[in-house]
């Protein structure tokens, strides 16, 4: 297929011309903006140096019998008070705290998670949200939960919802419950487990529509600053522990420290720049003011089938003319991938090029696939979902797949 | 593999056989001048190598991306990072050793004959370079422990594998789990199901178990004699388990009771790492209760730490008994 029109073919030949990864010269019609990437680790290191870290060994064992010995059950009450006081008052107490949240005995994971909420930790935010993930307590999990709450962020309130209408485990969640909808004044009328779970819920979804797109440093946030700033640099790895971390704090902060984030999009370095780019993905329009230097990935032939992902979900207007041009070009990995990020970028000009697609049954099967996808996305009017659901029906194309992308066009995803 | 996955495999295949006239009608050997095929799927070398297709098409390699306890864990693929190993674009697209980009194209080959096969040019990479067929051009570096080695070490088994007598020998990773075959047509080839814990034969082959009496004692030693690397060799679920129970002089057992797991723990999870390395043996001594006439003893492979006996992500791969009177 050919480009079908003058604009078209500028295009083109800029992408043309950036296919070895450097800068597009300009040429008429749009042009990328030029890729301008730096090496970041250094910085992110040095900014996250101040970050709180792991004391030495000595201090470690000394906090880890402090921490049992203040919340343990198996102490004794005269034994926990006079020990909570000492770990209190310790220099080190965050880190005590912190590493309490992987302690063996639940009680005292929950009770380490309270601490930290009370006291303001917020540089514990990233841990937290982390210790949601590996929690099986329901106690416990509840309690991380509250003090996520505490401290501002709510992203974890659905897993509590979850415990909440989970007859067996409810219970156990109820005491944390109870601050946070008392902390929120949001106590239901009804006296159901149901209604505590909506509750709940009702307080995430004000969250998620009050999370703010530009960090502005609050007091306090600078230990948090430099945790994430360390959290970042962690993702230059091959092992996915840090990278996971990593994502599952940055997708899910309150404030969003896009100053970061801007600077993993234009690393050097390759991991880095790619998970950033995938987080950018992830926070879709939150992450918009990311656009312009996610757009310039286009030249990167590294990133750049991550960033055509990123583009379409952040909805970067000024992606259409390329990702156009990628769809109608001969690189089959990026026309599936245009194909795909069409649809979420909202922009009514693609239908008729990806209905063109869906309706050419000789299409590649992968690339046909994606554009009805993208052309049910945009047009809501069932030609695109019953081709999938056709293919389906016929076991003509790899089922997890158009299940999957189903999924991502109810109503609510 | 499950029925559907199967079929729909075969329509995507039906679908390739068109292509492949339109690429690869030439008759005879191709001319010198004449351009190279290139490949664009897997599907397209069931022509000329279909018994060797078929093994890949039963392996992990194949299922890699379809896998529902690898789906269940990446969140069906919504993390990428995991479909980079699972469903890649070719290792030498991204150079040998570093990670490979995840592919968007053909979600039921995995990791496929291109991941291995398709050098930087587009051409196909062999031993041995040849006019005939696909062309293959020679790349054995593509091919070699360094190839695996893209994917393989993030659990450190190309690095386990580096520090065991196997990579002073010479002992390759393609040599226990390649080996050679001789197929229908008489050739000799390397067997392309790459078997590994979820193989019965190739899991017994990786250790051995003994047991004896010394000294009231009842001695068990487990020996990674058979694997070149850690056993288990990964990292995230699998865990090898030495079970004792006793029986009485009236025939009554005693419940069975784990002395030992040979497992490296994940993340968060407590513990050091208890993996067998290559060549090595781990002794558990045990004293049996003054009433034992007989010790039994077991040696269970799970597919993940928490598989109960019963489950069947547990197989028993060897039991023993040592007589106490
Ligand atoms: C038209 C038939 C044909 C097709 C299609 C084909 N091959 Fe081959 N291939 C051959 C022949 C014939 C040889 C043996 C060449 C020789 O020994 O001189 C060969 C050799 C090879 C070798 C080299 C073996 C060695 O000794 O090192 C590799 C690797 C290989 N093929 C892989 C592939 C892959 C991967 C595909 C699909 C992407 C494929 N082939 C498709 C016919 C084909
Ligand atoms: C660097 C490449 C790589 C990445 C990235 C990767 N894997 Fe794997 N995965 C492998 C390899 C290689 C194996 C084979 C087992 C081994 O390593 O011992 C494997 C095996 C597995 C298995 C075991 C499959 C079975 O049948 O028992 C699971 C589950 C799994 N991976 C899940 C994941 C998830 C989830 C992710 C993303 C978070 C992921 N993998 C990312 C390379 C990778
Ligand atoms: C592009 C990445 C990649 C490369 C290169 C690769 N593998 Fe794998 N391998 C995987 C993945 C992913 C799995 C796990 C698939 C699953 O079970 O879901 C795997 C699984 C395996 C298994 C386990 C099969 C089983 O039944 O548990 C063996 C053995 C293996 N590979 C050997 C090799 C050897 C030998 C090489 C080099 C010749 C190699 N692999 C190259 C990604 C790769
Ligand atoms: C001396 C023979 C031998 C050599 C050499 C060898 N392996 Fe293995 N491998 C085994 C055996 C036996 C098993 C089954 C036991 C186990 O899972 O630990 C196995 C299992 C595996 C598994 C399955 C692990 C899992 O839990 O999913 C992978 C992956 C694997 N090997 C990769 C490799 C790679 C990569 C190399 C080269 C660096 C290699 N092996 C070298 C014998 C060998
Ligand atoms: C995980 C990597 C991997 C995958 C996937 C893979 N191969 Fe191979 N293949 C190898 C390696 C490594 C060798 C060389 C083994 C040796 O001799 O040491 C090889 C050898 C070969 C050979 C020559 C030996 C023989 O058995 O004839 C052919 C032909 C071949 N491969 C074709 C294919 C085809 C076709 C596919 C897909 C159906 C495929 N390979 C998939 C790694 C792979």
């Amino acid at each position: 297929m050919k480009p079908r029109c003058a604009s078209w073919a500028a295009v083109a030949l800029v992408l043309a011309s950036c296919g070895a990864g450097e800068a597009p010269t300009a040429a008429a019609g749009p042009s990328l903006p030029p890729l301008m990437l730096s090496s970041r680790l250094a910085a992110l290191e040095e900014l996250g140096s101040t970050a709180p870290g792991v004391p030495d060994e000595r201090t470690r064992s000394e906090l880890s019998e402090l921490v049992a010995a203040a919340y343990s059950s198996i102490a004794s009450p005269d034994m926990q008070a006079e020990a909570g006081r000492w770990l209190l008052a310790h220099d080190e107490v965050f880190a005590g705290l912190e590493e309490g949240l992987r302690h063996p005995e639940a009680a005292v994971r929950a009770s380490c998670a309270f601490q930290l909420g009370e006291r303001g930790e917020r540089a514990a935010v990233p841990t937290l949200l982390w210790r949601v993930r590996q929690e099986f307590d329901p106690a416990a999990l509840a309690w991380i939960v509250a003090a996520l709450d505490r401290l501002g962020n709510r992203a974890s309130l659905p897993r509590l919802a979850e415990l909440l209408r989970d007859e067996a485990r409810c219970e156990s969640a109820l005491p944390a419950t109870d601050a946070i909808l008392l902390r929120a004044d949001a106590w239901p009328e009804e006296r159901s487990w149901e209604a505590l779970a909506t509750a709940v819920e009702a307080l995430h979804v004000s969250w998620r529509s009050a999370r703010r797109g530009t960090f502005e440093r609050e007091a306090g946030d600078e230990r948090l600053h430099a945790r994430l700033a360390a959290l970042l640099a962690g993702l230059d790895g091959f092992q996915l522990k840090p990278v996971d971390e990593a994502r599952t704090a940055f997708t899910q902060l309150t404030t969003l420290p896009l100053d970061l984030l801007s600077l993993g999009v234009t690393a050097q370095e390759r991991y880095l720049r790619v998970h950033t780019v995938e987080i950018a993905r992830d926070l879709g329009s939150l992450a918009a003011p990311l656009g312009p230097e996610l757009l310039a990935l286009l030249g990167d032939p590294v990133t750049r089938l991550y960033a055509v992902e990123a583009l379409g979900e952040v909805g970067h207007a000024e992606a259409l003319p390329f990702l156009l041009v990628f769809l109608s070009g001969d690189d089959l990995e990026l026309r599936v991938a245009a194909a795909m990020a069409l649809g979420p970028l909202g922009q009514e000009s693609a239908v008729e090029p990806l209905r063109a697609i869906v309706q050419a049954a000789t299409e590649n099967p992968d690339v046909r696939v994606r554009a009805a996808f993208s052309l049910e996305h945009l047009t809501r009017d069932g030609t695109g979902a019953d081709l999938l659901r056709d293919l389906i029906a016929r076991e003509a194309y790899h089922a997890p797949t158009l299940r999957e992308l189903l999924a991502r066009l109810e109503p609510g995803t | 593999m499950n029925a559907p996955a199967r079929s729909a495999l075969g329509l995507l295949l039906l679908s390739a056989v068109g292509g492949l006239f339109l690429t690869l009608s030439r008759p005879g050997p191709s001319s010198a001048d004449a351009a190279p095929p290139r490949f664009t799927s897997s599907t397209e070398c069931r022509a000329c190598h279909e018994e060797l297709f078929d093994e890949w098409d039963a392996s992990h390699h194949r299922l890699a991306y379809e896998n529902p306890e690898v789906r269940r864990l990446s969140d069906d693929f919504r993390n990428k990072e995991c479909q980079a190993c699972h469903l890649p674009r070719p290792i030498a697209e991204t150079g040998l050793l570093n990670r490979t980009l995840p592919r968007f194209t053909r979600p039921s080959e995995g990791v496929d004959c291109l991941t291995c096969h398709l050098d930087g040019s587009g051409r196909i990479a062999g031993l041995r370079a040849s006019d005939q067929g696909c062309a293959p051009v020679a790349n054995a570096d593509l091919l070699s422990v360094r190839g695996c080695e893209t994917c393989h070490n993030q659990h450190k088994t190309t690095d386990q594998w580096r520090a065991s007598s196997y990579a002073r020998d010479g002992i390759t990773c393609n040599a226990c789990h390649m080996p050679q075959v001789t197929r229908a047509d008489g050739s000799l080839g390397r067997k392309h199901v790459f078997e590994g814990c979820h193989e019965l034969d190739m899991l017994r082959s990786a250790a051995t178990f003994r047991a004896r009496r010394e000294a009231g004692e009842v001695v068990v030693e487990t020996t990674n004699s058979g694997a070149g690397h850690n056993f288990p060799t990964e990292e995230r679920h699998r865990a090898v388990d030495v079970l004792v129970r006793f029986v009485d002089a009236a025939g009554q057992a005693s419940a069975w009771e784990r002395v030992w797991r040979f497992r490296q723990p994940y993340r968060d999870e407590p513990g050091e790492n208890t993996q067998l390395p290559a060549g090595e043996t781990h002794v558990d001594r045990l004293t049996p209760p003054p009433d034992a006439v007989r010790a039994e003893l077991r040696l269970w492979y799970r597919l993940n730490p928490y598989a109960t006996d019963e489950d069947e992500a547990s197989t028993l791969l060897f039991e023993t008994e040592v007589a106490l009177e």
